[in-house]
């Protein structure tokens, strides 16, 4: 093997992996999880951090016009693959790490591949203002940001972000339009992705491990929810929420104690445990307009926490659970 | 070359781009780069301050600018209407009058620099030339401005506090 | 070797590796002078940090004010962060730069006033001559509140846990989400790099510079140095990432009078002690 192989196969021993999931499909997810995880892979936050992009489950007209758009964002050599089942999971990883470590076949789809962004690919992260035309005030029709005023009325620059649906920790095929003021949320819409009927809410133990991992992942504590990920017995689990919760420092950085976003993980904390009452008015449950209104005049990571806590519910239909 | 060669070449790289920073302020078009030249003008006039024999001044000057534009680049994008993207944005208001003000200006403080009869030194410069500037400049007055600062300081922190009845981040007195 | 330890040690290796063969991709009327003078400025920045760092008896500068030319230096990872997050023309970037800004604002006025302590208790700017007068006893042991402040300024201004709300994954990665190949690697290193240089400036701003029994005081500097980062990166991987909405009122009301309170004592052990 030459050098080049060598680095091909060093540079793929870590690869970063973007999920993109499609509604109904979070046990897949799970299981494609857990696999990078113990291959000693990454979870990439975004496109121009990975290398493949894995769709997970079957993805309907407007998520598949979205998934495109972050495939045409990811940096060369890269890889996608679809998985629909969780047997496939494994194999589905191995054959794309194979094609991604094939530097001529790499080579040759990055030469037909147009070099730089193409103007109007904008996804998530950028200021997608698309139909309007300013002329030269608008280079690759972006045009000069627009002011509004912000809560304490001061006029301030607006961003546009919609957050969602290709976004780690995050309710599948749910779109949260914003106006940004800095870090603030001014506005915000909900839009849900080929809307079709959504199977009833989960709130198993897992679903719920699930979420709270999650927003201990947003908060940047890692280990810790990595941990909440293996959690099985329900006693340990109490340990875990008992321990969570004395973690001074964790609950003053997600907002302090008595904040939403404490409440309600520690709700997902309780409900895995079987400790709460399933009438807790704190055990989630939130429509699309309450959502809307939940996140204004929040600081942008609050609102990814708050959103965090919501998932089971967001991605479910909460009244087919209760019928 | 000696030692005594090579500072005077860094001086006039600095000098010369101090000058053609400051210009590009005017000259690129977008808040961004504006300010970051500005930024490039502080800290060239920075580095001449450092090969003038001032260290302390010199690394006080780049520490006070770069924080500054920094700052002020914040302020320039967020409140004055623009996007990241680099925009043909012309930064200049009353072309014409704005350009004879800064010939002139500069003009005349370029004849003065040159013009004056500057006097030979006498003696050598103090061991301490931190030292020596500040009671050259502050003399007896020197005790006085050190307790007007932290005054300073508080007053502009109080004054902040006082005027946000809220402040940025909501705390807690959300419906 | 055992597996574990292998793999661990590969990591770098891998993600190095990994970088240099992804090619760079650019975002929509990116300011690309702009973004590439933040993603190749941060680790030459922590290179004319550790060039200050007296090695045992002597720095490759000696400075008398390297204390103030640190400041300088470390106010410039305000601008090179900001600009990182402004250039790629992206929201969580540019979000990224702002927390960075408002965050910088809770670390910097602590890091500036815990600088002061140990340049007032040696009489000097000069780090080699502060490392010198810790001979009797290390700055550490006596000004534990500015240490910390320091120590805090550093996690801040190499974007690391709990300082990395400007990174933070609630942001997609918020300044590095759109970057990509050799320009991440700069980044990356870049972060890296400035954490070591921040440590290594501690060892002679309060931990006794090269001294030490029967090593030479240049591996005493080296091995404090990395002593020093590598708990610093461990005590930040047990935090979580703060908010500047959580971080600056604590950081001004509480930590800011408690370095001046510091302050305050050395100055008065150095006129009356």
């Amino acid at each position: 093997m030459g050098l080049r192989g060598l680095l091909s196969r060093l540079a793929t021993r870590r690869v970063h992996v973007l999920v993109a999931e499609a509604p109904a499909a979070h046990e897949v997810r799970r299981a494609l999880e857990q696999e990078v995880c113990r291959r000693g892979w990454v979870l990439a936050g975004a496109a121009a951090d990975a290398d493949l992009l894995a769709v997970v489950g079957s993805p309907g007209r407007r998520l598949g016009e979205v998934v495109e758009r972050v495939w045409d964002q990811l940096p060369d050599p890269r890889v996608r693959l679809q998985v629909g089942h969780v047997d496939q999971v494994a194999g589905a990883l191995d054959a794309a790490r194979a094609e991604l470590a094939d530097t001529s076949r790499q080579r040759d789809a990055a030469r037909d591949r147009p070099s730089g962004p193409q103007p109007g690919e904008t996804d998530h992260g950028e200021m997608d203002h698309g139909e309007m035309d300013h002329g030269d005030m608008a280079p690759s029709g972006i045009p000069l940001a627009e002011g509004a005023q912000d809560r304490d009325g001061l006029e301030m620059d607006v961003l546009h972000l919609p957050l969602g649906p290709v976004l780690r920790h995050w309710p599948a095929g749910l779109v949260l339009h914003l106006t940004l003021h800095g870090d603030l949320v001014g506005q915000a819409r909900v839009e849900r992705l080929d809307e079709g009927p959504r199977p009833p809410s989960e709130t198993g133990p897992d679903r719920m491990l699930d979420a709270a991992a999650s927003v201990l992942d947003l908060a940047g504590r890692r280990q810790l929810a990595d941990r909440a990920r293996e959690l099985r017995d329900p006693a340990r689990i109490a340990a875990f929420r008992r321990r969570v919760l004395a973690d001074r420092v964790l609950l003053w950085g997600l907002g302090g104690a008595g904040s939403e976003v404490v409440l309600r993980l520690d709700a997902l904390l309780g409900a895995a445990a079987g400790e709460l009452d399933q009438t807790d008015p704190r055990s989630g449950a939130v429509t699309d307009a309450r959502l809307a209104g939940l996140v204004r005049g929040r600081d942008l990571g609050e609102v990814r926490l708050l959103v965090a806590t919501l998932v089971p519910w967001l991605e479910g239909d909460r009244e087919a659970a209760d019928a | 070359m000696s030692p005594d060669l090579w500072a005077d070449l860094a001086f006039w790289a600095c000098g010369v781009v101090a000058v053609l920073a400051g210009a590009a302020v005017f000259y690129v078009d977008s808040m961004a780069r504006a300010t970051y030249a500005l930024a490039l003008s502080f800290v060239a006039v920075g580095v001449v301050l450092l090969l003038l024999g001032q260290a302390y001044l010199g690394a006080v000057v780049v520490l006070m600018m770069v924080m500054e534009m920094a700052v002020m680049a914040v302020y320039m994008v967020m409140f004055m209407g623009m996007n990241p993207a680099l925009m043909p944005m012309s930064m200049v208001h009353s072309h014409r009058a704005a350009i004879g003000a800064g010939v002139g200006a500069f003009l005349l403080l370029g004849a003065g620099a040159l013009l004056v009869p500057w006097p030979e030194r006498r003696g050598a410069p103090d061991p301490d030339v931190t030292a020596a500037l500040g009671e050259a400049t502050m003399g007896s007055h020197m005790l006085v401005m050190v307790a007007i600062s932290p005054v300073m300081v508080a007053t502009i922190v109080a004054g902040v506090v006082l005027s946000l009845h809220r402040g940025r981040y909501d705390r807690g007195d959300r419906p | 070797m055992p597996d574990r330890i292998r793999s661990a040690l590969l990591v770098p290796v891998a993600e190095t590796a990994r970088l240099l063969r992804q090619r760079p991709r650019r975002t929509v009327e990116a300011d690309l002078l702009l973004w590439r003078i933040a993603s190749s400025g941060l680790l030459p920045l922590a290179v004319l940090m550790l060039v200050l760092v007296p090695w045992g008896d002597r720095a490759l500068v000696s400075d008398p004010v390297g204390v103030v030319w640190f400041n300088a230096l470390d106010v410039f990872a305000w601008a090179l962060v900001w600009l990182l997050g402004w250039g790629a023309n992206a929201v969580y970037g540019l979000v990224g730069g702002y927390r960075f800004l408002a965050l910088a604002l809770g670390y910097e006025l602590p890091l500036m006033f815990a600088l002061i302590a140990p340049a007032v208790a040696a009489e000097s700017l000069d780090l080699g001559v502060i490392a010198a007068a810790q001979s009797g006893l290390w700055y550490v042991v006596w000004m534990p509140v500015a240490f910390l402040a320091y120590c805090l300024g550093v996690l801040g201004m190499s974007v690391r846990a709990p300082l990395d709300a400007a990174a933070g994954a609630d942001l997609a990665g918020g300044v590095l989400a759109e970057l990509s190949g050799v320009d991440r690697l700069l980044v990356q290193a870049g972060r890296y790099a400035l954490l070591v240089a921040g440590a290594a400036v501690a060892v002679p701003l309060f931990l006794g510079g090269g001294a030490g029994p029967l090593l030479p005081g240049w591996l005493w500097v080296v091995l404090k140095a990395g002593a020093l980062a590598w708990a610093l990166a461990a005590v930040g991987s047990r935090l979580p990432t703060l908010r500047p909405d959580r971080v600056l009122q604590p950081a001004w009301v509480v930590l800011l009078p408690l370095v001046l309170l510091q302050d305050l004592v050395v100055a008065a052990v150095v006129v009356w002690g």
